[in-house]
């Protein structure tokens, strides 16, 4: 193959554009490879060798690219703070329109242009990627340069056509240009700095940010629930669990929490049943569900199950934490994993040594006393009110109903509340308010609680979605509510929220909404697609890749051959076009590449190069051939070779033929 | 100011058209001193476009009309006058204004009472280099009345062809700005021109030197003729001796074909456009001293002789795609004959 040089450097501009916006992904990703590429790219400012158009080399780094992401990248959990789509998908899409980008520089740009208008575009697409991110001061930064560069770029695009041999490589803008651009480098730098240098305060703010919205916007489990004024659910649509098979109850819990101080809920539960594998769910009976549960995202390695599930069993190669026991059940697994949750029919016969499932756990005298704990901040008011709720009610059940049609009488779901003064459930309850299932859920624990029904607080999602393949659940279907002890029944969930704290339950969903879940599903499925690539698969795409290449290279040869077809070869004598074959050969010595579309007088420097080419025109347009004309053009040819191969400087060879040329005429004289 | 008065001292040829006594067959040195004549007498008047000046004697040379395209000022009336003056012929000019006719161009019959019949009266079209001035003003009627006389070289009248007289140069102009009033050429109109040139302003150096030129006379007056419509015309033939191989006319062909096929492209380039092409190649190969044409040629020649004839779509068009541009992809693109 030969490698072409090519007189032109990629765009300054356009490489600066292009730093930016990996820097931009590198910030956000905290990838080391977007640092590879960045590198890669500034090599073709200093090295000329590019690589043909239309090459196989071309083909086979573009696969090696899309290789080395999906392999290394493809496996990996989502990396990066806080990506308001799909942190993974992003990433690795950033990564490849920055392997392309970096690939196109490193080709001959097209004719007339500094580079090739996909550079942009892939330059465009990194910087997509990384502004997929809720960290605004990154992309604060990076964007005002990212533009300016871009537009710098896009200025110097084309070359003017008609004077290209003799515009200046590298068109810096003059004065003023040159100060706003090393201004806005400056203010770059400056920022870059900042941030580098208060990384770690601004790690500990986010984090603190963070841990407040975590419920609503990430893991949709903390481990310290607060009552907090707004049920955010920025980002709430992307896809948390599939749920495949039926479930009686759409709770899925995950933690629960027994002790409420001034407005949060503490610590995470820690009292479960060991895993006991039931025979019934080895041998599913007629009475025994089973469904399959996915988890979808890495914010958390929570399990999530119904409160009536009798076993939880981990997909085949996989293992639950237990935690030893202490707070929720945890897979260690990478997303997407997934288990199974065996469930009975009320009234089956488990033959297992529980009274409910693996999550109910009969109660003990200290989980009682705990259980019943009202917090000394309860205002009395609440405890009257949970005395007259339950005065006529003769059961815990009706005790428990009673509290709950209260609550879902006189008070109405919203997702924006204010806390008050005080204690805000006591708040919430006294005035009557209008707030998210939080604070119904704190408020039917403490009711239950005040009314001597053990109960707790437990945080999850509510499945009621149904989908093509079974039910989905997304982030904004966190919720929580209660579970109370009934003597004789067990646990027992008691939720208070409108209808159970569903979003479409209590307001419209927007359009927009919509339309971003359908997004994010469309995304969550190549996700899954791609992960889930057994090998012949990979060698099925592998195979498709090659084949395109195959076509591709197939259309060039054609397309190639067309222009080359025999009907349209230049008609010319053979022995003649030995002598310019050998005379290309010979200029091929001193010039990179010698293009078909140019005279070969442009290559000729020398004089003895011009004179043969002159000579040689002559007998080849002129038509003036004899044998007497081809055995000069034999002789300077060879003279030409000689003095090449001898010496490289080019004044040594104009003066080796001069002495060549006199050596023959005295001979002939 | 010396070079205010006419200081052109005519070569010992030029002195003998200029007396009417052009040599039959003149020797092929002689026939380049008067083309290379041409040629200074024109930049004595038009300054800095050398390049311009040349293709315009190369279009002479070879039998083919010249469409100047610039904005006003430029010099392309002058270019024109300059010319017709150096050709000891006869030179009209009309000046296109929407309500010219055609028959205010080729002539018209007229009767004539005393002797009781029709007589054709010539138009201005019977010269030898007519300077047709913003030919993009008058009617589309009118226009191709012209564009007929230039590709058949002939004026028939109810039925009579009436030849004009050789050589016959066209030297058109138009200003490609200004599109109030105008009724653009179409483009069947535009491939009777052999080339289209653009003067462009000249640089201030040669500015300043026109302004000092025009101190006391103008340079134009000055001028003296330096060659006989014979004379052109033995060159025309001169010129159609010279070499053109195979390979270079397949060159050619390919160039032409090749924008037959550019998707950019709505219409390529007209076999008309390559006979021109390989003319015009003949000639500067003539003038540069060689009689055979090389692949060279073709390649300087081929913007200003093809890039009129391209007729963009509309994409590339609004895409800011320039018909120079396309020829100069062209030509990167396409192989050169070795």
């Amino acid at each position: 193959m030969k490698i072409p040089f090519s007189p032109n450097r990629p765009s300054w501009s356009l490489t600066i554009s292009f730093w930016v916006a990996l820097a931009a992904l590198f910030f956000t990703s905290e990838n080391p490879a977007t640092l590879v590429v960045a590198f890669v790219a500034l090599w073709p400012h200093f090295v000329s060798q590019r690589l043909p158009r239309d090459s196989s080399a071309v083909w086979i780094i573009r696969l090696l690219i899309y290789g080395v992401v999906f392999a290394f990248f493809g496996g990996q959990p989502g990396i990066g703070a806080d990506w308001i789509f799909d942190a993974k998908t992003f990433n690795m899409l950033g990564l490849i329109a920055g392997g392309e980008a970096a690939l196109e520089f490193w080709r001959e740009p097209p004719t007339n242009a500094r580079y090739h208008a996909v550079s942009i575009f892939c330059i465009g697409v990194v910087f997509l990627a990384a502004c997929n991110t809720y960290d605004d001061r990154y992309i604060g930064v990076f964007a005002p340069l990212y533009l300016l560069f871009t537009l710098l770029a896009l200025r110097e695009w084309r070359v003017d056509t008609i004077s290209s041999e003799n515009t200046p490589l590298l068109k810096l803008p003059r004065g003023r240009g040159v100060l706003a651009l090393m201004f806005a480098v400056f203010l770059g730098a400056a920022a870059h700095f900042t941030v580098v240098k208060q990384r770690d305060e601004i790690m500990r703010w986010g984090f603190q940010l963070m841990r407040d919205r975590r419920f609503f916007q990430g893991s949709g489990i903390s481990e310290q629930p607060n009552l907090g004024s707004t049920f955010n659910l920025r980002g709430g649509t992307q896809r948390v669990l599939k749920v495949e098979g039926a479930l009686n109850d759409g709770h899925l819990r995950a933690a629960a929490f027994d002790t409420y101080s001034n407005g949060s809920w503490s610590p995470v539960l820690s009292n479960r049943a060991k895993v006991v594998f039931p025979e019934s769910a080895k041998k599913p009976d007629a009475s025994t569900h089973r469904a399959h549960i996915t988890k979808l995202d890495d914010l958390n390695r929570l399990i999530f199950a119904p409160l009536n599930a009798v076993s939880l069993a981990p997909a085949l190669g996989s293992s639950f934490d237990w935690n030893k026991n202490l707070g929720p059940i945890v897979c260690e697994d990478a997303a997407p994993y997934s288990y199974d949750v065996f469930w009975n029919d009320e009234g089956a016969d488990l033959g297992v040594p529980l009274h409910q499932g693996v999550l109910c756990v009969p109660l003990s005298k200290t989980d009682t006393k705990r259980w019943l704990q009202l917090p000394p901040e309860i205002d009395p008011r609440v405890q009257e009110l949970a005395f007259d709720l339950t005065a006529s009610a003769i059961s815990p059940e009706e005790n428990a109903e009673a509290i709950a049609e209260y609550l879902l009488q006189n008070n109405k779901y919203s997702r924006t509340t204010t806390r008050g003064k005080g204690d805000p459930v006591s708040n919430f309850i006294l005035q009557k308010k209008s707030a998210h299932c939080e604070y119904f859920a704190s408020a039917t624990v403490v009711l239950l609680r005040a009314s001597g029904i053990p109960s707790r607080y437990v945080t999850g999602y509510v499945a009621h979605e149904k989908s093509d393949d079974g039910t989905v659940v997304r982030q904004r279907d966190a919720h929580a509510w209660a579970e109370a002890w009934i003597d004789g029944a067990g646990w027992v969930t008691v939720d208070a929220t409108p209808a159970d704290g569903t979003p479409e339950g209590n307001e419209p969903v927007s359009a927009w909404q919509r339309w971003r879940e359908k997004m994010q599903d469309t995304i969550a499925k190549w996700r899954e697609r791609l992960t889930a690539f057994s090998p012949l698969q990979i060698l099925m795409f592998i195979g498709f890749v090659v084949g395109v290449y195959a076509l591709e290279r197939w259309r060039i040869r054609r397309k190639q051959k067309s222009q080359l077809s025999p009907e349209f070869a230049y008609s010319a004598p053979e022995n003649l076009l030995a002598l310019a074959a050998r005379f290309e050969k010979f200029l091929q010595r001193e010039n990179a590449a010698i293009s078909p579309a140019k005279p070969l007088a442009e290559y000729s420097r020398d004089e003895a190069a011009k004179q043969f080419l002159r000579e040689y025109n002559r007998a080849r347009f002129g038509g003036q051939i004899s044998d007497g004309v081809l055995r000069e053009l034999t002789r300077q040819i060879e003279v030409l070779e000689k003095s090449a191969s001898q010496k490289t400087a080019p004044q040594g060879n104009l003066h080796d033929i001069n002495n060549a040329n006199t050596d023959a005429a005295a001979d002939n004289n | 100011m010396t070079s205010t008065t006419p200081t052109l001292t005519p070569l010992p040829t030029t002195t003998e058209t200029a007396n009417g006594h052009a040599p039959q067959s003149a020797e092929y040195s002689d026939l380049h001193a008067l083309a290379a004549g041409i040629e200074t007498n024109l930049s004595r008047v038009i300054r800095g476009k050398e390049e311009s000046i040349s293709l315009l004697i190369l279009a002479l040379l070879s039998g083919g009309h010249v469409l100047l395209e610039d904005v006003p000022g430029t010099g392309k009336t002058t270019l024109a006058r300059a010319l017709a003056r150096s050709i000891d012929g006869e030179f009209r000019r009309i000046q296109f204004t929407p309500d010219l006719l055609p028959a205010d161009i080729t002539g018209s019959s007229f009767y004539n009472p005393a002797e009781n019949r029709f007589e054709f009266r010539r138009g201005p079209v019977f010269c030898n280099v007519l300077l047709a001035d913003e030919i993009n003003r008058t009617s589309p009627r009118t226009q191709s009345a012209l564009l007929e006389v230039m590709s058949e070289n002939q004026v028939s009248i109810e039925g009579r062809a009436q030849p004009l007289p050789s050589p016959f140069f066209v030297i058109a102009t138009q200003n490609p700005i200004e599109y109030h009033g105008t009724y653009p050429l179409p483009e069947a109109q535009l491939d009777r021109f052999a080339m289209r040139l653009n003067l462009g302003y000249p640089d201030e150096t040669h500015e300043v030197e026109i302004l000092f030129s025009r101190h006391e006379s103008d340079p134009l007056e000055g001028l003296s003729s330096v060659i006989s419509p014979a004379q052109v015309h033995e060159l025309q033939e001169q010129v159609k001796t010279t070499r053109v191989d195979k390979a270079v006319a397949e060159y050619i062909v390919r160039l032409v074909s090749a924008t037959r096929k550019d998707a950019r492209l709505r219409a390529g380039i007209s076999t008309r456009g390559s006979l021109i092409l390989y003319r015009i190649a003949q000639a500067r190969a003539w003038r540069d001293g060689r009689d055979f044409v090389l692949p060279e040629d073709v390649r300087a020649l081929a913007a200003p002789v093809l890039a009129h004839r391209l007729v963009l779509d509309t994409k590339a068009r609004y895409g800011g795609v320039q018909q120079e541009t396309i020829i100069a992809e062209l030509l990167e693109s396409t192989p050169v004959p070795r």
